[in-house]
């Protein structure tokens, strides 16, 4: 048998809790072999040395203790416990801030309009006291609009239609009404900008009026196809021109 | 599986039974506190983590399956607030010697107490995990499943641990001179 095969035998003995003296293999080899020989006696000298070693006992009174640490009432603020409300307290405040500075707007510009779209003029509308014979307000001389205006994508068409006849119409602004005018150059108008509907509605009579045979009322207007429309009533400078 | 007595106990104890509680601390108090006494080396620290176990156990017996084995169970409590203990320990300077020479043998010294000094420095000198597994196998007669539970490692892991342990402490021994001396000795004995 090699040394090596002993201390395997000799390990597997002392896992199963058996006594390598007992072991016939390693005794046979014992015999033969000093250096293992003096691993066996070495070994009982361990063992016996573990077993001289003073047992470990708990306290006599250890159960009670363990019971009496068991019905203490939990304390409500340790030390750790306190840590962790204080950072839980820091993170929430952390996390609020965090929040609230997402939820910010982004910075506007002073007029509340995008940049460069202040070609259209706005003018406040004073309070004027209304005159029952008023006819509507006057038609305007018809401007050139620019191609940039026809095009602007979202823009009703009946406004930009009183708007292109008239020269003037009612807008709604973020919290207010004001009276919009075109300018020379009409340039890029804003989104933002919507019509509203009855001024603009009284200025489209006001324009059908002035047209030669157009007596009808007004009320289909809203729901008139938009051909109709088209071929009634030109929305081109141009178209009404010829 | 538990013994029928063990769960009758345990049972008892998660409907509050205080009687209970006590009986079950008392049938495993030793175990627990070698197990702590062995993963700290000293006293009043496992005394506090054996007690500390304990009441932990006792809080926790809803989450014991009663199908498998207690005493793993709570050995394995015992060995998490060991660790806990120990990982503190190294984050401060470590006061203990743990190789401290063995003082001189007097002549009127017994031999059986002369071998559990010898024994005692060899087992100072090996690895803690080695000292632990050894200590907790042949000492407090746990099994390597159990050992294996209680320092959180594989079963393999600790038969490794165990050999090598072995190993060492016998070339610890041989080194100090003992095969002869310990060959006396132990006649004496």
């Amino acid at each position: 048998m090699q040394c090596e095969k002993f201390e395997t035998l000799w390990n597997e003995a002392l896992d199963d809790r058996r006594a390598p003296e007992d072991d016939a293999q390693l005794m046979e080899h014992a015999a033969e072999c000093r250096h293992c020989a003096e691993l066996l006696t070495l070994s009982d000298a361990l063992f016996m040395g573990v077993e001289a070693r003073p047992p470990i006992e708990p306290p006599v009174d250890f159960a009670e203790r363990v019971m009496a640490d068991f019905n203490r009432p939990a304390p409500r603020f340790t030390r750790s416990t306190f840590v962790m409300s204080v950072l839980a307290v820091a993170a929430a405040i952390a996390v609020v801030v965090g929040l609230s500075r997402q939820a910010q707007p982004l910075q506007k510009p002073a007029d509340d309009l995008p940049r460069n779209a202040p070609e259209i003029a706005v003018e406040e509308v004073p309070a004027e006291p209304v005159d029952p014979f008023d006819r509507g307000p006057a038609l305007s001389p018809v401007k050139q609009l620019g191609p940039v205006v026809q095009s602007l994508p979202g823009f009703n068409d009946n406004y930009l239609s009183v708007l292109r006849q008239t020269g003037t119409a009612m807008a709604l602004f973020p919290g207010q009404v004001r009276r919009v005018t075109l300018s020379e150059e009409p340039g890029i108008v804003a989104d933002r900008i919507r019509p509203v509907a009855q001024p603009m509605t009284a200025a489209w009579d006001a324009l059908r009026r002035t047209l030669p045979g157009s007596a009808s009322e007004t009320q289909d207007m809203p729901g008139m196809p938009d051909d109709a429309k088209s071929s009634a009533y030109p929305a081109t400078p141009e178209a009404m021109n010829s | 599986m538990p013994s029928e007595d063990v769960r009758e106990l345990v049972e008892r104890s998660k409907q509050g039974d205080q009687a209970a509680m006590l009986q079950l601390v008392c049938r495993f108090q030793a175990q627990v506190f070698g197990l702590c006494y062995r993963m700290l080396g000293q006293r009043q620290d496992a005394e506090d983590m054996a007690q500390e176990s304990f009441v932990r156990a006792l809080k926790s017996l809803d989450q014991y399956d009663t199908e498998r084995d207690f005493e793993p169970w709570l050995l394995a409590i015992a060995g998490n607030r060991c660790r806990t203990l120990l990982a503190r320990r190294s984050r401060r300077p470590n006061t203990v010697a743990l190789d401290a020479p063995l003082a001189d043998p007097k002549p009127d010294l017994q031999a059986a107490q002369q071998l559990t000094e010898e024994v005692n420095l060899a087992l100072s000198g090996i690895r803690e995990e080695y000292r632990q597994s050894f200590l907790l196998f042949h000492e407090q007669q746990l099994n390597y499943a159990e050992i294996a539970t209680a320092l959180d490692c594989p079963v393999g892991t600790v038969k490794t641990w165990i050999h090598r342990a072995r190993r060492e402490l016998i070339d610890r021994l041989r080194a100090r001179g003992l095969v002869e001396e310990m060959g006396d000795a132990m006649r004496k004995i």
